[in-house]
């Protein structure tokens, strides 16, 4: 007999059609999914509204503020710059360590990404310290202004644009290099140009992300004296005068990251491969030759460099007098005091993300997208426009939650969740459906089938989600200043008050303690990017 | 519908959509206790969307499922029962092996349905499970990998792990969904032997799907060929390849030629290779047009311009070691395949003579459109038609 029916195409295998295209999410999960999209809303949705109920004759006044327009013009310049340097650097350290044969291709990639271990208002602090008097840079002009913050900012932030970027570049297709070169193009040329055009999304997409960030920075420009529209829209609600101002300087401030977003929007659209799919055996691998050595040492400069100096400057400071002041009692507190509430924002983050993520996994639809929306908007939005948004809710809503924990963690499930989200929705996506179907069939109800199937599977996804808001609100700075109970002081804070009233030594041992954090953090990103292997 | 009660499983006038799409039409299908049905469709027929209502995964429109004489959907039943609680066993295309479990474990896993949520979550299998699932492992063959994670077996022992798992709770009815289309072929080819000794050992009940006619020949008492939604014929192989209960089942099964016929008195009819007797005329025949089926096995090559033979013209010769198949161009667009010797030196071009030795059947339904003759290529055809 003939196997006629053999070359029939491959059937898709039970449940091979997505099985949740035609099912509907069970309203409980719909409810829960949608607790945090109405939180991550909440903070910009009520800026608008207590701008717009100020009234048109007081706004009008507050944008006719002399010295706004200075300010975010600035704001925007430094976001452009830090960006535009950013990217620059990014691109170069991206290049050499995914597609050349650089020696010691992994540690390179792992100090490529070192920087983030340093908070930028940790760096800042150090930087203020060594130029002000008695500092190794005294005299060699005040490291103070835009220019000083554009270089701090970007020396510690570039490796936001370097991961996507050295993602992108590991995936380039080799056989695009042949097609240029076979076309007349010389190696390094065609090399380079096709890396440029493959990777243009990434360079678009780390720029914005770095410009999102600086534009949200607040504890760095403050201490380096390059005020942008954070530094006002903190000056304004301490003073609590002109809390219209800060409503509407917070809503300028929110303009300004959907100019960015359209910006970045614009420039990804002119990439011409951005749709081409990576090829899984890809990369390509320049030569450097003689240029090897030279090329790591860049790579150890750009890196390792700053950060050194930074940790170098604040063992130093430790030594000083106020230095063991810093060690003691206040420092213990602090550090209680960040690390229970990030602990805290961890969870929460993690157990409000998870009916969110289980929607956007296994129901995809409309109320999945408007969340998943509304979470990554809290991600784009600066700490100190979320802290006011909720501030403001607070005061006038639920008062008896105004200066408690409640409202800190609140600003960092609102910040974070979209990292939380996206870890958990990942991790679920990789837990085949079929898993639970099959346990189904093996008589568990669907909780027991998710419990005694799925969720063994979600632990290493759940841990990183947890550590990666955890480590991240540690390092928060602005939602911590406005939004903690009065009297509490938490290491970011610490840093930042020492520093604003030149106490650098007190600055020196929460300085460190937060480098620790941020180091684990790093450690987490390099080895979920693969750059550990 | 109290006939049902005899059987493992009995599906009545089953229908489903997927939006507008019909999958599923009016869709009749009865399994006997320790029966192994084999359904061969081609792809897209809706093979998968028939286990899944079976199994509760989808809910079927119209039409009712009992299982074990249970209704469980349709026919009154205001929501259609869980999957956990139908009692019946699945084995996916790709395994889905628990991964955090061990090999014992996941074939354990159904065996605790008796005990609370957290009993569960607190224990491990308890003895009587243990060694239930150890006997199961016995079965398909892999007691010395109980403790392996399922991640270090081979893909054919992986599905041996998930049909011993399907088994251990004793369902009412085990579905398998291609089971064997991601191995390779010879691993198949064993793999049939034990999954269907194993299947018969436990005496259990089971609806295999695939769409390797091979697969299904083999392995089933009884083939239901599907098509379009529907179970066009259900019969035991030999039935379904001798008797084609119409031209879509002619056409999807082995090879063959449709001719058109007109019938004649004397139990014959007049088709491209002459006036031949033909069985089944009474049956599939209305008026005097019609469609004869006739086998590669049931037809001889003469030199030309033998006696009874047509006249034709090789047009391709497909070596298949135990055979040759010959494709004779009789004219009018006509390709006959005809098996020969091997040994038969056969070239293209050659004037032949084609003789009816076996039997010719009169198949239901029209002749599908040219070429005639039935292939592999054809079935695929058919079933990109189909959906
Ligand atoms: N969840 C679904 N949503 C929409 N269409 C579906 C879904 N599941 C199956 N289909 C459609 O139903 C038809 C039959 O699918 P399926 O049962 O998987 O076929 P088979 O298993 O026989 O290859 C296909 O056309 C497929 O596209
Ligand atoms: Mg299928």
């Amino acid at each position: 007999m003939d196997t006629g029916g053999a070359a029939v195409v491959r059937g898709g295998g039970l449940g091979g059609i997505a099985p949740g295209r035609a099912r509907r999410a069970p309203i409980m999960l719909l409810i829960a999914a949608s607790v945090v999209g109405v939180l991550a809303a909440l903070p910009v949705v009520y800026l608008f509204v207590r701008a717009l109920e100020a009234g048109g004759g007081e706004l009008a006044e507050t944008l006719r503020r002399p010295g706004l327009l200075v300010l975010v013009l600035r704001t925007a310049a430094l976001a452009g710059v830090v960006a535009g340097a950013s990217v620059a650097i990014a691109f170069v350290l991206a290049v050499l360590t995914a597609a050349t044969d650089l020696p010691l291709r992994r540690l390179s990639s792992v100090v490529s990404v070192l920087p983030l271990a340093v908070p930028c208002y940790v760096g800042a602090s150090a930087v203020v310290g060594l130029s002000g008097p008695g500092g190794v840079l005294e005299g060699m002009g005040t490291a103070r202004g835009f220019w000083a913050a554009a270089v701090v900012l970007t020396l510690f932030v570039f490796p936001l644009a370097y991961l996507p970027l050295r993602a992108s570049i590991s995936r380039v297709d080799p056989r695009l290099v042949d097609a240029a070169r076979s076309l007349g193009e010389s190696g390094l040329g065609a090399t380079l140009r096709v890396i440029l055009a493959w990777s243009w999304p990434a360079c678009v997409g780390g720029g914005v992300l770095v410009g999102l960030y600086t534009l949200g920075e607040f504890g760095a420009v403050t201490m380096l004296r390059c005020d942008t529209l954070t530094a006002v829209i903190y000056e304004q609600y301490r003073s609590s005068f002109s809390r219209t101002g800060a409503a509407v300087s917070s809503l300028l401030l929110v303009v300004l990251v959907l100019a960015l977003l359209g910006v970045g929007g614009l420039l990804r659209r002119r990439g011409k491969w951005s749709s081409a799919r990576g090829s899984s055996r890809g990369g390509v691998t320049l030569r450097l030759g003689a240029w090897r050595w030279p090329a790591f040492a860049l790579v150890m400069l750009i890196g390792a460099g700053p950060v050194l100096l930074v940790v170098l400057t604040l063992l130093s400071w430790l030594g000083y007098e106020g230095g063991a002041v810093g060690v003691g009692g206040g420092l213990w507190a602090g550090a209680a005091t960040s690390a229970s509430v990030a602990i805290a924002a961890g969870v929460a983050c993690v157990l409000m993300t998870a009916p969110a993520a289980v929607l956007a996994a296994r129901y995809p639809g409309r109320v999945s997208g408007l969340v998943e929306r509304a979470v990554s908007t809290g991600f784009a939005l600066p700490g100190i426009v979320v802290a006011l948004g909720l501030a403001f809710f607070a005061l006038r809503a639920t008062p008896f939650v105004y200066q408690t924990w409640a409202m800190v963690i609140a600003a960092f499930v609102v910040l974070f969740a979209a990292q939380s989200l996206m870890a958990l929705r990942a991790s679920l996506e990789r837990s085949p459906v079929r898993l639970e179907e099959a346990a189904r069939t093996l008589g568990r109800g669907p909780v027991g089938a998710f419990v005694g199937v799925t969720l063994p599977g979600l632990a290493p996804g759940i841990g990183a989600a947890w550590v990666l808001v955890t480590l991240s609100a540690m390092k928060e700075l602005p939602a911590m200043l406005l939004l903690s109970p009065a009297g509490s002081v938490s290491l970011a804070e610490l840093v930042w008050s020492s520093t604003r009233e030149a106490m650098f030594a007190s600055a020196a041992a929460p300085g460190l303690a937060l480098i620790g954090v941020s180091a684990g953090l790093v450690w987490l990103v390099a080895m979920r990017e693969g750059l550990t292997r | 519908m109290t006939e049902c009660k005899a059987h493992a499983i009995c599906c009545r006038s089953l229908s489903k959509s997927f939006g507008e799409t019909p999958v599923l039409r009016s869709l009749n299908l009865c399994v006997d206790r320790g029966e192994l049905v084999c359904l061969l469709g081609p792809s897209g027929c809706g093979k998968t969307t028939l286990l899944r209502c079976i199994a509760g995964f989808e809910h079927p429109g119209a039409g009712s499922i009992q299982i074990g004489g249970k209704t469980v959907a349709g026919a009154g039943l205001a929501t259609p029962a869980a999957p956990e609680a139908r009692r019946v066993g699945v084995v996916f295309q790709e395994a889905a092996l628990f991964p955090h479990l061990s090999v014992l474990g996941n074939v354990a896993f159904g065996l605790s349905q008796g005990r609370g949520l957290l009993s569960r979550l607190g224990r491990g299998p308890g003895r009587a499970e243990r060694a239930r699932a150890r006997e199961m492992l016995d079965l398909v063959g892999l007691a010395d990998k109980a403790d392996r994670r399922p991640g270090e077996l081979s893909g054919g022992e992986q599905q041996r792990v998930a049909l011993a798992r399907a088994l251990a709770p004793e369902p009412e009815v085990v579905l398998l969904d291609e089971p064997f289309a991601n191995l390779d072929r010879s691993l198949r080819l064993t793999l049939r032997r034990e999954v269907r000794d194993a299947l018969k050992a436990c005496g259990a009940t089971a609806i295999l799907v695939t769409h390797d006619q091979d697969e299904a020949f083999t392995m089933a008492d009884r083939v239901g060929v599907m098509l379009d939604g529907e179970i066009a014929q259900i019969e035991p192989p030999e039935r379904i390849y001798d008797h084609p209960a119409d031209t879509r089942v002619a056409s999807m099964v082995g090879r063959g030629a449709l001719l058109d016929a007109s019938v004649e008195d004397g139990g014959l009819v007049c088709c491209g290779l002459g006036r031949v007797s033909a069985d089944g005329i009474g049956e599939a025949c209305a008026g005097a047009g019609c469609s004869v089926f006739v086998r590669p096995e049931g037809l001889r090559l003469n030199p030309e311009g033998c006696p009874r033979s047509v006249a034709g013209r090789v047009v391709r010769v497909e070596y298949a070691g135990d055979h040759r198949l010959v494709t004779v161009d009789i004219g009018n667009g006509a390709a006959i395949p005809v098996k020969v010797d091997p040994n038969l030196r056969v070239s293209v071009g050659t004037e032949v003579g084609v003789e009816v030795v076996g039997p010719v059947r009169v198949v239901r339904g029209v002749k599908p459109p040219s070429p005639v003759t039935v292939s592999a290529k054809r079935t695929a055809d058919a079933g990109r038609r189909d959906r």
